[in-house]
């Protein structure tokens, strides 16, 4: 190849000139720049020509380079076949990045075809790609399944805790009941044994000491058939109680005398242990017990409000004494066996109903029952 | 006659039966009857209308010729990608050319795809022009009603123009 300088530039001379278009050809592919030397192939026509050329191959060698760095958005204006088949590659390339971008959406039904071996290569990655996916997904929702199924097996044995627990307090309560109710019965059978021996030679008087002694042995027959009741029905689940009905099972048994009791709850049911009887039972007998001589009624009423439904137990006999509000529904508190009132909160607690006292001085005693919303009804 | 005074109105079933029609010689011709077709048609039709009026008609055939396929034969796509690759087995399959995608903006409805080996232009000489009108309206006629909203094609490299592959720019009309 002959040296630039030395090429001769003389138009007239057309081997000199045609060795020179060469050489300038050459310097463009082979540096991908023009010489700039002010070279002349003939006419100006010829140069446009040559410019022309020149200008279109650098164009295309950088839309070569270009795409050799990955950048696919160039746009080549220079036509013919080395020009086609590099936008044809570019057309191939920005297909394959289209495509690459489908599959990384989860499209894996994407395939490349004509592509020699390279689509042979692609196609096979992509369908291991599915595959995996496929078997990502099966794990997935295996894994999905076993968390469900764990999940519903921790609920489970919550409830069942939860249940237990639920049980065995109720039972607690049962046996304290049934302690503090039979103790009572004992007390008072001990007081009419003892009368009955001081009556010893009063048979009319022994006579009826017997009926009472008689009726305090139903009375705990009674209560002892309550806890094997209990068992099969009330630690399960709570119950619809009628509360006039309740009242009226719970009251022949204990000693009104002259106090009258009036129970003005219409047909109202609240949801609760069936031990609530015994909360009755307990309000009513406390009444009687501490009322005193001057009491002369025992009214239990009930009112809707906004926080719920108040049943109302309230005496008009000697009130509870200032010091005592407090200490009511504490364990152990009581003039009696000290059970009453706090079992009576605990049973009631059981289907979140609550029990407060709130009497004023010198208006008797005043018990307040809210059952929460949802927990009552007058069917 | 069949209206408006018509003689001739497309439908699918004028293809006809090629099965029964053709036993021996089967469903297939050599491309140089197509183009014959073509060309031919298209020389007649510049005469007497002009080049861009020819075009024109061009454009509307394909883009008819475009619904008309995609209702006939490719099925109910369930989205973009499946409605691509339908496209691109069956011009595969029925040599139609190579279906590429190069961009696709469903939200602006704006997409690039190339057609190679096309049936209507590759290997012919270099003519400085795009040829393939038919193909723009093809191509226009098919994202219409696979979208439901009018598109434009816009042949942008052939191989007439000295490209190795058709490229198109199709793009949602905006009313």
């Amino acid at each position: 190849m002959a040296d630039r300088h030395e090429t001769p530039k003389d138009p007239r001379k057309p081997d000199g000139g045609a060795a020179a278009v060469l050489q300038e050809i050459e310097a463009v592919i082979r540096d991908g720049t023009v010489s700039g030397d002010g070279f002349h192939p003939g006419d100006e026509e010829s140069q446009q020509r040559l410019e022309e050329i020149l200008s279109g191959i650098m164009a295309t060698q950088q839309f070569a380079l270009a795409m050799a760095n990955g950048d696919l958005s160039r746009d080549l204006a220079a036509k013919g076949y080395l020009a086609g088949s590099l936008k044809s590659l570019q057309s191939s390339l920005r297909h394959l990045t289209w495509q690459a971008g489908q599959i990384a959406q989860g499209d894996f039904g994407q395939r490349v075809h004509f592509m020699g071996d390279f689509s042979a290569s692609f196609n096979t990655m992509v369908e291991h790609l599915a595959r995996d996916e496929i078997d990502r997904t099966r794990r997935e929702q295996e894994l999905m399944s076993a968390n469900m199924a764990l999940t519903q097996e921790i609920a489970e044995h919550r409830r069942t805790e939860e249940a237990l627990r639920l049980t065995n307090r109720k039972l607690n309560l049962l046996a304290s009941i049934t302690r503090h109710d039979i103790r009572n019965q004992l007390t008072a059978l001990s007081a009419f044994l003892y009368l009955t021996r001081e009556t010893s030679g009063d048979p009319v008087a022994q006579a009826a000491y017997f009926d009472k002694e008689d009726r305090i042995l139903t009375t705990i027959i009674s209560q002892i058939n309550f806890t094997k009741d209990y068992e099969s029905l009330g630690v399960k689940e709570p119950v619809w109680n009628n509360v006039a009905s309740i009242i009226r099972e719970v009251t022949p048994e204990l000693p009104f005398g002259s106090v009258r009791l009036v129970a003005e709850t219409g047909g109202l049911e609240i949801y609760a242990d069936l031990l609530a009887a015994k909360v009755f039972y307990n309000l009513i007998d406390n009444a009687l017990r501490y009322g005193g001589e001057t009491m002369t009624e025992i009214r239990v009423t009930s009112e809707e409000t906004p926080g719920g439904l108040v049943i109302t137990v309230q005496d008009d006999g000697a009130g509870i004494a200032a010091g005592d509000h407090d200490h009511l529904f504490t364990k152990g508190f009581g003039k009696n066996t000290g059970f009453g009132l706090h079992l009576s909160r605990e049973i009631l607690s059981l289907t979140n109903i609550v029990i407060t006292e709130d009497s004023e001085p010198g208006t008797g005693a005043r018990f307040r029952i809210t059952v929460p919303k949802g927990a009552y009804r007058f069917p | 006659m069949t209206g408006n005074g018509r003689k001739y109105r497309f439908s699918w079933k004028i293809l006809g039966d090629v099965s029964t029609g053709r036993p021996n010689l089967g469903p297939t011709a050599r491309i140089e009857v197509y183009r014959l077709m073509q060309y031919t048609l298209r020389d007649v039709l510049e005469q007497e209308f002009g080049a861009e009026k020819t075009d024109k008609l061009y454009y509307s055939a394909g883009q008819l010729a475009g619904k008309e396929f995609y209702t006939n034969a490719m099925g109910t796509p369930a989205d973009l990608n499946d409605f691509v690759r339908t496209l691109q087995n069956l011009l595969v399959e029925m040599g139609i050319g190579i279906l590429r995608i190069e961009k696709s903006d469903p939200d602006t409805g704006s997409f690039v795809m190339t057609v190679s080996e096309d049936l209507d232009c590759s290997g012919l000489p270099e003519t400085g022009y795009g040829i393939c009108t038919y193909d723009e309206g093809f191509i226009a006629g098919l994202m219409e009603s696979f979208t439901g909203v009018p598109f434009m094609a816009k042949e942008i490299d052939c191989w007439c123009t000295g490209d190795r592959t058709c490229r198109f720019a199709v793009n949602r009309i905006i009313r």
